[in-house]
């Protein structure tokens, strides 16, 4: 037991690496895809959720926005895929900052509507800028991105292993930055203003422009989920903001466990491969996947990470003695 | 010297009367105590001192530098800091989290450093922690630097506060009733830890109800009623003003 425990980052990391010669076929694959699509969306959003305790009702019009902005970038434009990573990073930071000015304002439920109500704005931009996004038709064939350093033939992201390890590079970093950022002064900032922000700027924390970072960020981070997202599966339509990603987005970090790191990985994970399972219940899946959603809030409040840690150190306190 | 300076302050909300042109001056190196009748406006004037509240008129200088019109966290950055007197930590935290966020003040990390992992960031966060172990040390805390803020004793609650305010190196720290809840015991404790605060050279300014604290420690207290300061004075002074005795005391205070 702890020679696994010991060993426990490079299993992961190994596992993660064989993955796609461990699943055969291109539909295990393409769920591990999306996997790390949702692990990225749902950092994001676990830092202002999570971290900074604010609930941005709104999170999935970035993703939106970052896919278009990639996608009008290549399709429109004839850039590459890095130059429209870049963009999506950009409109979503821009966006982020100016919607967080007056939003982050208000506090609770007042934020989270109002969040709530500029994604609006955002899909009716989407679906009635006609001459831009082509509306509810979507902006189809957007090319795969190409790898070309300096002395090295153009490598193309094409075929589900390579795209797999696209995604797992772009989602480990993506969960680096949020490690170092919680983990750090930064961090520190954020979890005082989820806990009490009058006592946070008592001690000398600029809480309004903490909170509109972490806003920034979160936004960013969607935006490279989306860029990504856009390239794979070379689609962008308003869709992107539907009702489906907002609640499996906001599923996925409830009940992988707000505010830890490894929540919304497991999360993600988790609600990528359930749905996927249940189809074998058919007519009852969505009934099952209701009930299975219900007692996951119900018996473990904070979530699979956190109801874990508290099974291991209960093993551990009993384990002593 | 003075160390705070409130010239002519007022705070109204709407037609009520707060604080009606209210002056003070608290000298550096003083315990100084603020009491009143519930409702007289003391915590108004905390909130207004401290950048909660911006003072409807009036001046207030800190160390000879205007900060009506600053922010709270602005205010604190410069030195002073205050409690709260409804119980405040930071609940879901440890005890050792809670004061290495009262250190946010005196750390200068970014956040881009903290994602670039720079060496002096690392090197400051570590300092950080050594110097919230120390504090907690200092208050007798130290076996519960990793339990949660929520899961202390009440009094432990009540010191981390304090703990929180000190590890943002105040020059003056304003206390809202401290003692609240505790008992005789718990409170003579904090007279001395409040003593040791202003032996290491920071000012304290105290909103309290319990008399024999106020009048054990302060040098010197101001009387509040209706948002108007009524006496001000050393404490034997202030006991024996008959205004004092008449809204707040009571005719047979013992001493």
């Amino acid at each position: 037991m702890n020679a696994v425990l010991r060993w426990k980052w490079p299993l992961l990391a190994a596992l993660l690496v064989l993955l796609p010669h461990l699943l055969q076929g291109e539909y295990p694959r393409h769920l591990m895809i999306l996997a790390m699509v949702f692990v990225m969306l749902a950092q994001g959003l676990n830092l202002t959720m999570g971290y900074v305790g604010y609930l941005p009702f709104g999170y999935l019009i970035f993703f939106a926005m970052g896919a278009y902005a990639s996608a009008l970038l290549s399709v429109n434009w004839g850039q590459s895929f890095w130059v429209g990573l870049a963009g999506a990073i950009g409109l979503t930071g821009v966006l982020a900052f100016f919607i967080g000015i007056p939003s982050l304002r208000l506090r609770g439920p007042y934020f989270a509507i109002v969040t709530l109500a500029f994604a609006e704005i955002g899909g009716l931009v989407l679906n009635n800028w006609v001459e831009l996004t082509r509306g509810p038709m979507g902006i189809p064939g957007i090319p795969s991105p190409t790898i070309a350093l300096p002395g090295m033939t153009p490598y193309r992201i094409n075929g589900s292993v390579s795209w797999y390890y696209l995604m797992l590079v772009l989602a480990v970093l993506v969960t680096l930055v949020c490690q170092r950022l919680v983990q750090s002064r930064t961090g520190d900032a954020f979890l005082a203003i989820r806990e009490n922000e009058d006592l946070a700027e008592s001690v000398g924390v600029p809480t309004y422009r903490y909170k509109l970072l972490a806003f920034v960020v979160s936004a960013m981070i969607a935006g490279v989920a989306g860029s990504a997202y856009a390239h794979y599966v070379t689609i962008v339509s308003p869709d992107l903001e539907s009702f489906y990603f907002v609640i499996t987005t906001f599923t996925m970090v409830i009940i992988g466990g707000q505010g830890t790191l490894s929540g919304p990985i497991v999360g993600a994970v988790v609600f990528t491969i359930l749905p996927e399972l249940l189809r074998a219940a058919q007519l009852w899946r969505l009934v099952i996947f209701g009930v299975l959603m219900v007692a996951g809030i119900v018996f473990m409040p904070r979530g699979i990470v956190g109801w874990a840690e508290e099974q291991w150190q209960r093993l551990r306190r009993e384990g002593r003695p | 010297m003075s160390i705070l300076h409130l010239r002519d302050v007022s705070k109204h909300f709407g037609g009520l009367q707060a604080l009606s042109h209210f002056d003070l001056s608290v000298p550096q190196g003083a315990i100084f105590g603020l009491i009143g009748p519930n409702g007289s406006g003391k915590t108004t004037l905390f909130n207004v001192i401290t950048g909660f509240m911006r003072p409807s008129a009036g001046q207030i200088h800190f160390n000879e530098a205007p900060i009506h019109t600053q922010p709270a966290w602005r205010i604190a950055q410069l030195g002073l800091v205050r409690t709260f007197q409804k119980t405040s930590v930071f609940a879901d935290l440890s005890a050792l989290e809670n004061i290495r966020v009262g250190c946010f003040a005196r750390t200068r990390g970014t956040p881009l450093q903290s994602i670039l992992r720079l060496p002096g960031e690392r090197r400051e966060r570590r300092a950080a922690d050594d110097k919230a172990r120390r504090i907690l040390a200092l208050l007798g805390m130290a076996a519960a630097e990793s339990i949660q803020a929520r899961n202390l004793p009440y009094g432990h609650q009540r010191h981390l506060e304090i703990a929180i305010a000190l590890a943002a190196e105040p020059r003056l720290l304003l206390l809202d009733e401290p003692a609240a809840g505790l008992n005789a015991e718990e409170t003579s404790v904090l007279m001395q830890t409040v003593q040791r605060i202003r032996d290491q050279g920071i000012t304290v300014l105290v909103v309290e109800h319990d008399m024999k604290l106020v009048m054990g420690i302060c040098e010197r207290i101001a009387v509040i009623n209706y948002g108007q300061k009524i006496a001000e004075g050393p404490p034997e002074e202030v006991s024996r003003n008959p205004d004092v005795i008449n809204v707040y005391l009571g005719e047979d205070l013992e001493l």
